[in-house]
């Protein structure tokens, strides 16, 4: 009797356990294509009112488990063209013209620096990447909350701040020209560099980086950051490691030279700018020359376009921007290698601009 | 009458004594400080933020104790080149300050208590100064007769001077070195000297965070209390002692994931900390919130490196920890992410 009572009893439990990690698995793998169906629904939903779409990718690259969720970070790629023929048809432009023209502005520096702004825009009739990385919280019952991961500075903001608004592009543009009244007929000293060269800069970061999203191997043992290191310009620039993975500024730094920004031999001079705070490898470094030597100005979310810079605050990273079409804006960056990664408006950025005319 | 005197000056005693004694100056609350900043009306102004430790409470002065015009707000634009009750040293010209002794500072000049040491790139040599006074002129910076670019100084109490640096060269050359000088005959000379060739490999840190100099936000400072320096290499803090070459490793990734179990320090760049501090025996240290909302953390530590707590700093309020990670006291304020340690 003992015997029967005893192997019902292990006979249930066995069942009832294999059946649990069957519900578990089940639970999990319906949660993950939940995931991937809700984000690919989200980038769908998001950018098709303003650009054509075409190969969507859509992976889980991070799972953390907690009690109470599990947080699934998914990685996004797609390639976007804009729907819009001319710059004249984006929300942004139509509401620069608007203002001027509600406000009857003649001053040719205002109508100047506008139709510089337009020119200056990054706008393509051939498809671009896109790639941005959102995070996942899903409970266990279910429900989930979507977030934008900020890989500039790890940060995890509202979904909403990346909605595409024809209203807020278009009262956008109507702000630019408002900012640029009230700096009209300020001095401005001439800075920048005239002979560089933003487009081959962006190039040069793009053909780089590759988006990679498993880690790299020294040694045979796995470094922790995401690098694709066969792609780099080896040859030109050659990894050694007391870099130890950390090659943000080495990346923006071989660009700016890429578009003509001359090496200063000791002052900025990979590897052997020591004297100078590293200023070619070292974000504080880097900044520092770039502003105190005139290349660097200050500049807007809005006006940073392609070959320029994105700079957290706290001088922990520094990347390349490589699109500005004023729809979306993207960076290209090292360390954990992205390439055409979206940004917003944050006050965790800083945003310079080599100048090529006063 | 004189039983009554006795009586009286008997418990004025015990009152006294019970009062003043030394045991109860060490039971004084520490106070722990640090600098946040607020944006208000086109200024950004800094604020002194005292937390209690023991107490686990938080007050923020409301005087601003320096204010800028709203540019940008880099690091490099907002944090100081030295701050003490007895020094407030600037990197730009502010637009109002209410420390007492405010002075806008060169990048070749470090702080340390009342001595500031000038360096010249020139020359390859510093002066030091006691206040106003001239200690030392064009005293050498080299090691092995390669020249030293100085990050951090100190001075003991046999009035020995310490100096961290690197030397000059390339990424693969350059190596950091540790020189203390004495003084004989009334001139400053080498009396002990460290180099340190493996610690990039030993503690697995990269060569371009190494100790910089002059006119970026500064990654070393000085603990007064053992005379070391605390060397912020961004995802590891060690500690190097002038006198014997010593380094000891105070705080890396490893340590904060489980003081903070809660926080993901998944990043996409190389930095951890973004400054390291050390005050009255306390040291301290700034991360970003990651994966979080916009925000940074000051963690504390004792001499000991026991966590005793944190203070997140982000746009809405500021909220202080205990060592269990359960909120213990808040402001409901907002602030930039940027916070300060002063000294």
């Amino acid at each position: 009797m003992t015997i029967i009572l005893v192997s019902a009893l292990l006979i249930s439990t066995l069942s009832f356990t294999a059946y649990s990690l069957c519900a578990t698995v089940e639970a999990n793998t319906m949660s993950k294509s939940a995931v991937l169906q809700t984000v690919t629904n989200w980038l769908v939903e998001n950018y098709d009112g303003f650009y054509h779409l075409k190969d969507i990718q859509v992976n889980i690259i991070r799972e953390l488990e907690t009690d109470t969720h599990i947080k699934y970070t998914v990685a996004l790629s797609c390639m976007t063209k804009l729907l819009v023929a001319s710059k004249d048809e984006l929300p942004f432009v139509k509401g620069l013209y608007d203002e001027v023209a509600s406000q009857k502005i003649v001053e040719p520096e205002v109508i100047s620096s506008m139709t510089s702004f337009i020119n200056s825009i990054d706008f393509s009739d051939d498809y671009s990447l896109l790639n941005l990385n959102l995070v996942v919280m899903a409970d266990y019952q279910g429900k989930m909350n979507m977030y934008y991961q900020d890989a500039m500075d790890t940060k995890l903001y509202s979904l909403s701040l990346l909605e595409l608004d024809y209203t807020h592009m278009y009262q956008s543009g109507k702000n630019y020209i408002s900012n640029l009244l009230s700096s009209y007929g300020k001095s401005e000293v001439t800075r920048g560099y005239s002979l560089y060269d933003r487009v081959a800069a962006r190039d040069y970061a793009q053909q780089y980086t590759g988006n990679y999203v498993s880690s790299c191997y020294d040694d045979g043992s796995s470094c922790g950051f995401l690098q694709n290191r066969l792609l780099w310009n080896n040859s030109s620039y050659p990894y050694i490691s007391n870099l130890k993975h950390a090659d943000c500024a080495d990346l923006v730094s071989q660009s700016m030279a890429a578009g003509g920004i001359p090496v200063d031999s000791g002052l900025w001079d990979r590897f052997n700018d020591g004297n100078n705070n590293w200023a070619w490898t070292y974000v504080p470094g880097l900044k520092y020359y770039m502003v105190n030597q005139g290349y660097w100005d200050t500049s807007t979310f809005a006006a940073a376009n392609a070959g320029n810079i994105l700079l957290w605050s706290d001088e922990g990273h520094v990347a390349i921007i490589t699109l500005n079409d004023t729809v979306t804006h993207r960076f290209t960056a090292h360390t954990n290698d992205l390439d055409n990664y979206q940004f917003f408006d944050s006050t965790t950025y800083d945003y310079y601009t080599i100048k090529t005319s006063p | 009458m004189r039983k009554l005197i006795v009586i009286i000056l008997t418990t004025l005693l015990i009152f006294c004594l019970g009062g003043c004694s030394p045991q109860n100056s060490e039971i004084e609350p520490i106070q722990q400080q640090l600098v946040v900043f607020q944006e208000k009306e086109k200024q950004v102004s800094a604020y002194l933020l005292q937390i209690d430790i023991d107490a686990m409470k938080l007050s923020l002065n409301q005087d601003s104790l320096f204010s800028f015009e709203n540019t940008q707000n880099s690091k490099s634009n907002l944090f100081p080149r030295f701050m003490t009750s007895d020094l407030l040293a600037l990197r730009k010209t502010p637009l109002t300050t209410n420390h007492k002794n405010t002075i806008t500072a060169e990048d070749n000049t470090y702080f340390f208590e009342n001595y500031s040491f000038e360096y010249d790139k020139e020359h390859i040599s510093f002066s030091l100064y006691q206040n106003t006074i001239l200690l030392g002129d064009e005293i050498s910076l080299t090691h092995n007769n390669v020249d030293v670019r100085p990050s951090s100084f100190l001075i003991d109490e046999n009035g020995n001077i310490a100096v961290l640096g690197m030397t000059s060269g390339s990424l693969i050359d350059t190596e950091l070195v540790c020189l203390l000088y004495s003084k004989k005959d009334g001139s400053y000379y080498i009396e002990r000297s460290f180099d340190f060739p493996n610690i990039w490999d030993d503690f697995d840190i990269t060569k371009i965070q190494s100790p910089n100099s002059g006119n970026v936000p500064t990654n070393v400072i000085v603990n007064t209390k053992d005379k070391t320096f605390l060397y912020n290499e961004s995802t590891k803090i060690l500690e190097i002692s002038p006198y014997n070459g010593n380094i000891k490793l105070i705080l890396d990734e490893k340590t904060v994931n489980t003081d903070l179990p809660s926080l993901d320090t998944h990043r996409e760049f190389y930095n951890l900390f973004i400054d390291v501090g050390y005050q009255d025996g306390y040291y301290i240290a700034t991360i970003p919130a990651f994966n979080s909302p916009v925000g940074s953390y000051a963690l504390f530590y004792n001499h000991d490196k026991k966590f005793l707590g944190s203070v997140l700093v982000e746009g809405n309020s500021i909220t202080l920890f205990n060592s269990e990670n359960k909120e213990v006291d808040k402001i409901s304020e907002g602030f930039y992410h940027l916070v300060f340690i002063p000294s």
